[in-house]
């Protein structure tokens, strides 16, 4: 642990180590700023702190999920739904979840890897449907820095010239597993788009990172960098230029405003002490995940900021979005009893269906993808539960042969999809509780409209087309409406956006166009809160991208003396 | 944000990862003590359980091996330390006390039932049944094709138990043998499991198995 010294003004300071903190703390650190970035959780390095390539079997829960590792033992976040002493609550009679990471590059040490750009249309979908509203910056303004964050961080993909899928700068991608040229061939025969999937996993040595060995472990944290997390690939350039502090158990309680309203300072928690710490900084950069900013803006009550810093608008905490999901399994008969082979693969899907439809033809106003799974991987805790909906149970020789058998002959397809902002989902300070550093916590109130039920109602549909063409049946019963098809529960996705959220009005919007807070020019925001609309490509390229954007313009107004 | 990681876990539909019994538990506790004077102490073995007691360690035993039970392939679920796992996760550390709680109950519960059960039928606990005893009692709530059968629930022999009860205990029962079983070392070698280890060369599926698909090799 360590404390930033009081005496010290940075020139910034950030506030969270994940995909926008880390991207920041690169682009300022090499672009001359003196940084302090305060990180809530403890240090990790997946090269020294990863369990890759550890068998189940070396543990007597066989890699069950617990309360800090609720996906899997070995699982490379720590952090989840249900922190130990920092409660989140959730108006009456409506569910929300919130996973929040305790850790150095958060959510980026296990999330999924899938790099996709938002498209042309993704930025500017009000004017086409009328419906949201449009980013106060365009494809275009990005592309530039989505190009040079592929260059740096390395994805595999292929170029397909798709509407509003751009292409970006790919590393070849890994052939098809089995299973999944199964799928590519009923989605081909069903005319729905399967290409080879966009991850950001090296196939190629890159930038001095070995290429992957596919053991399809980037989710408990690659000891050979080989994929991208905050901590394998940001920081360490970061950290070579000698101008980047990071200050891990530190819990940021508030920002601190002077009599001008400008942010000078950080409080937070030393949380290995419970000691009330502060650092000094010119700029503030806040990175603390979509509602964790909020949170900290909320909170940051002053008499020039009566409703919280950049609060003016009142938007702080609206337009909360998260990605839209629901799962269909099939058993498929032609995948049972295969040779033995080693299909573990890259870390995820190498292939997926990116949205092939136009929604001008259907009942819900925004696309989805879906994301195929299946395949022979290590049994885990959690085998082949529910065995019985596909065979009818039994017990004894015969049960025995049928896992043999049924093993690998299971694949999956999980939807993702666009949801628009709406009234009922937000997130405001809960007046009552607090957590156990005594700062007040987020409420959250939570309601999907009908166009995001009929999006799930669609992919279910959808996902059993693609199992029946591939000769399989839908495992179990076909979600219906009776549970909203399946849809997962708000921020059960992880996906949270839109709390700060950009745009041309300080009426109707946080910060400009450069995330920079409309009523506090010295204050920033690089996670997913500036987001205007959410599309269905999961968001943290688009993270990346936005922060390396806010970073350099950060860079040259400081050399232009404007900060 | 997914590996898929949700999906990833490849579950047969959308089972839940945590495991978790579902029913009720009145009057389990009372059949648990039943249980426990009619049945002798448990084989003695190295292991000492640390949550089972005697004869539910051996109702345990007797209940993981007819599930997954010794053949020429590989050994028994007991061969494979399956009713040591059980116990450890009966105690898990990571589990909070309500969780705990949960599902020290549901496994109790439910091995009381068990027993419950042969003693309505046949006059004697589970242990001490008869080979064909047994058989016949697991028939009655090892099928369950969906659960609108599970729901619904077929005659029951004696009104006075709640027959839902047995079904839903088996299946999460069966459940957590398979998982012992499959993820230990005998286990994942039975399934050919050739994964986990450095691959310098990814090229995708074999043409063996693609043919058998029906598929071209890989470009």
């Amino acid at each position: 642990m360590q404390i930033a010294s009081r005496a010290k003004e940075y020139d910034v300071c950030i506030v969270g180590s994940g995909a926008g903190g880390g991207m920041a703390a690169k682009v300022l650190a090499e672009g001359g700023a003196d940084v302090v970035l305060l990180e809530a959780g403890q240090w990790w390095d997946a090269a020294k702190d990863g369990a890759m390539l550890t068998w189940n079997y070396e543990s007597p829960r066989r890699g069950a999920g617990s309360r800090r590792k609720p996906f899997g033992e070995f699982d490379g976040c720590i952090g989840g739904w249900d922190l130990e002493g920092e409660p989140y609550t959730v108006a009456e009679g409506q569910k929300f979840l919130w996973w929040r990471a305790r850790m150095l590059g958060g959510r980026t040490n296990h999330w999924g890897r899938i790099s996709l750009r938002f498209g042309p249309h993704d930025f500017k979908a009000r004017s086409r449907d009328g419906l949201g509203d449009d980013w106060p910056i365009s494809y275009d303004d990005i592309k530039p820095y989505y190009d040079k964050l592929d260059e740096l961080v390395g994805l595999f993909g292929t170029s397909e010239g798709l509407e509003n899928e751009p292409d970006g700068i790919f590393l070849p991608p890994p052939a098809p597993r089995a299973y999944e040229r199964l799928i590519q061939k009923a989605s081909n025969d069903l005319k729905i788009t399967c290409i080879p999937s966009r991850l950001s996993i090296l196939t190629r040595p890159h930038n001095g990172r070995p290429a992957c060995h596919y053991c399809g472990q980037c989710g408990r944290g690659c000891k050979t960098r080989s994929n991208f997390s905050t901590p394998s690939v940001l920081l360490p350039p970061a950290l070579a230029t000698g101008r980047l502090k990071i200050v891990t158990g530190a819990m940021a309680r508030e920002v601190v405003t002077n009599d001008e309203g400008r942010a000078t300072a950080v409080s937070y928690v030393d949380t290995a002490s419970g000691r009330e710490e502060q650092v000094r900084a010119k700029i503030v950069v806040l990175a603390a995940s979509a509602c964790e900013t909020a949170r900290l803006l909320l909170n940051s009550k002053s008499t020039r900021h009566p409703d919280g810093l950049a609060n003016a608008s009142g938007a702080v905490g609206r337009y909360l979005t998260d990605t839209t999901g629901t799962s269909v399994a099939g058993q498929i008969p032609a995948l049972e009893s295969l040779p033995p082979y080693n299909d573990d693969g890259a870390g995820g899907m190498h292939v997926y269906m990116p949205w092939w439809l136009d929604n001008r033809k259907l009942d819900f106003p925004r696309g989805y993808h879906l994301e195929p799974w299946g395949g022979r991987d290590m049994p885990h805790f959690g085998f082949m539960n529910g065995i019985h909906k596909v065979q009818g149970g039994g017990y004894g020789k015969k049960l025995k042969d049928d896992y043999r058998r049924l093993y690998g002959s299971v694949v999956g397809f999980s939807g993702r999809g666009e949801m628009l902002p709406n009234r009922d989902c937000y997130c405001e300070l809960d007046p009552s509780t607090v957590d156990k550093y005594g700062i007040p916590v987020l409420r959250f109130h939570w309601k999907f409209a009908e166009s995001e039920i009929n999006q799930a109602r669609h992919m279910v549909h959808v996902s059993a087309e693609i199992i029946e063409k591939m000769g399989g049946k839908v495992v179990g019963k076909l979600p219906a409406r009776d549970t909203l098809y399946g849809l997962k529960l708000g921020g059960e996705i992880i996906h949270e956006a839109g709390t700060t959220r950009m745009g041309t009005s300080p009426r109707t919007s946080v910060l400009n166009e450069w995330c920079q807070a409309h009523d506090c020019k010295n204050l920033f925001v690089a996670d997913s809160g500036p987001f205007v609309s959410n599309a269905h490509k999961n968001m943290t390229w688009t993270i990346l991208a936005l922060s390396m954007r806010t970073a350099e313009h950060i860079v040259d107004e400081r050399r232009k003396g404007n900060l | 944000m997914t590996i898929d990681r949700r999906s990833a876990l490849k579950l047969i539909g959308a089972v839940p990862v945590a495991f978790g019994f579902t029913f009720e538990t009145e009057a389990f506790a009372a059949a648990a003590a039943h249980a426990a004077r009619v049945v002798k102490t448990a084989a003695k073995g190295q292991y000492v359980p640390k949550f089972f007691s005697p004869p539910e360690w051996q109702t345990v035993r007797i209940l993981v091996d007819m599930i997954l039970p010794k053949d020429e392939r590989s050994g028994s679920a007991t061969d494979a330390g399956v009713p040591e796992f059980m116990d450890y996760l009966m105690n898990d550390p990571t589990d909070t006390d309500l969780q705990r709680e949960r599902r020290q109950t549901a496994m109790r519960g439910g091995l009381a039932w068990i027993n419950n059960m042969s003693m309505h039928r046949f006059g004697h606990g589970f242990v001490e049944a008869t080979e064909a005893e047994r058989t016949a009692l697991l028939d009655d709530i090892a099928y369950i094709k969906d659960e609108d059968e599970e729901a619904e629930m077929r005659e029951p022999r004696d009104l006075r138990v709640r027959i839902k009860t047995g079904p839903s205990f088996f299946a999460s029962f069966r459940d957590l043998t398979a998982s012992g079983f499959w993820t230990s070392k005998m286990g994942m070698d039975d399934l050919k499991y050739v994964g986990n280890t450095f691959v310098m060369e990814w090229k995708g599926a074999p043409p063996e198995v693609l043919a058998r698909l029906g598929l071209a090799p890989d470009k």
